[in-house]
């Protein structure tokens, strides 16, 4: 018996070591979920694509007064004449996109298996100005977010569905993203988890921490702070400087595995862009 | 947590010596020059490693700023706290790399 002993936990580490690493994003997911619904018992689960309001009714009051007049309003309307201005070759951004681009914010983000990584809604509508011989747009605010957060109205009430395909590299990609959103980082020592799964419901300063699922539902923001409307990866970059970390580039690879892993932790819920947000 | 504390005494020491000789000799810009192009270095392998510190490209800014002016006491010791910030950034680097996993919801 105590000779089998070693062997036994030798075989059982190394039954451990490959459960970790094919953990199954579902198993992730789950796990994500449920935490959340065991936390705030009160929040109906589509509700978390609110974010902070999903689970502070005094400032909940306060946004839905808001919402009756959104300030993304003025983003919208420019985005949808941006987005239907044909470029200079004749074509429009509805070429390069299923159904004229009406719709489909829940295609994204995806894996693309061709290329092998992450497309995000943003990267596509660049990848569709350079196709056409116009200038990328900046990446964090300005017209690429009213273009993305026109597309995103039309996408209202659309499932997030984030699908990891049969491919090593995507599971790879969402590793990363989940490594990124785990990792503390900065000088005050911080990650995303530990505001936004551990501090949710929580105070930082005078703010309190919503919870990270549904966190990519609502995106492009407009935020009263920034005065204007801004794209997912801007927030990103300002989690991260806020913990005086140094933000990473929007859309560079980090981010899109981020954005790749946290859109997959919200599978289930809804689209419901453009958002506001103090 | 007493790792931490050593840890903030040793660099505490570290950033007292660098302070004291500072100001005990004369600091040459050669010296200086050799002192932020090490720093750079370290600065650059934090970044490789995703763990850049948002102001550590400033201090070293501010650092040449001040060489340029003539003042390399303060030059050295803005150098002194970058250099303290990217080690601090590439331990915090390979310490996540084993502590990440542990925080994943299960
Ligand atoms: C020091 C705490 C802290 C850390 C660490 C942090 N955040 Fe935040 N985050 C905040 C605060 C405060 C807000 C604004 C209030 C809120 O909605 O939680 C916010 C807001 C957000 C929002 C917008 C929520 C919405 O409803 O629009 C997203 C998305 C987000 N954070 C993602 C992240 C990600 C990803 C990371 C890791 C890279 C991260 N945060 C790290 C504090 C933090």
């Amino acid at each position: 018996m105590k000779r089998w002993l070693p062997s036994l936990l030798i075989a059982m580490a190394v039954a451990g070591a490959s459960m970790m690493t094919l953990a199954a994003p579902e198993d992730d997911r789950v796990a994500f979920e449920n935490y959340f619904l065991t936390k705030f018992p009160d929040t109906p689960k589509s509700d978390f694509v609110n974010g902070i309001y999903s689970i502070d009714p005094i400032s909940r009051d306060q946004w839905l007064d808001l919402e009756e007049f959104p300030p993304y309003e003025l983003a919208l309307e420019s985005g949808e004449t941006l987005f239907e201005t044909p470029f200079a070759n004749g074509k429009t951004y509805g070429d390069c996109f299923d159904n004229g681009g009406i719709g489909v914010r829940q295609n994204y983000p995806y894996f693309d298996t061709e290329r092998g990584e992450v497309v995000t809604l943003e990267l596509a509508i660049n990848e569709c100005r350079t196709a056409n011989d116009e200038k990328p747009l900046k990446w964090k605010s300005g017209p690429i977010a009213a273009i993305s957060a026109y597309m995103a109205f039309t996408s209202r009430g659309q499932t997030i569905n984030v699908v990891i395909p049969d491919d090593s590299r995507a599971l790879a990609a969402y590793e990363e993203g989940k490594k990124f959103y785990y990792t503390k980082r900065g000088q005050l020592n911080f990650s995303c988890s530990d505001c936004h799964i551990g501090g949710s419901g929580g105070y930082i300063r005078t703010e309190k921490l919503s919870p990270s699922i549904g966190h990519v539902s609502h995106f492009p923001v407009y935020r009263l702070k920034w005065g204007a409307i801004g794209t997912l990866h801007r927030r990103f970059s300002g989690c991260n400087q806020q913990v005086r970390a140094k933000a990473f580039k929007a859309q560079g690879r980090e981010y899109r595995n981020l954005e790749y892993f946290l859109s997959y932790m919200s599978n289930g819920l809804e689209f419901n862009g453009p958002g506001v947000r103090r | 947590m007493i790792m931490k504390k050593l840890i903030t005494i040793i660099f505490t020491a570290a950033a007292l010596t660098v302070g004291g000789t500072v100001s005990a000799e004369q600091v040459s810009v050669e010296q200086f020059n050799s002192a932020i192009v090490e720093a750079n270095e370290l600065r650059k392998k934090s970044g490789e490693l995703d763990h850049e510190w948002r102001d550590t490209a400033k201090l070293l800014k501010s650092a040449q700023a001040a060489a340029s002016e003539g003042d390399l006491d303060k030059a050295m010791k803005l150098v002194a706290e970058a250099k303290f910030q990217s080690e601090a950034a590439i331990n915090q680097a390979e310490r996540e790399a084993r502590l990440w996993e542990g925080r994943v919801v299960r």
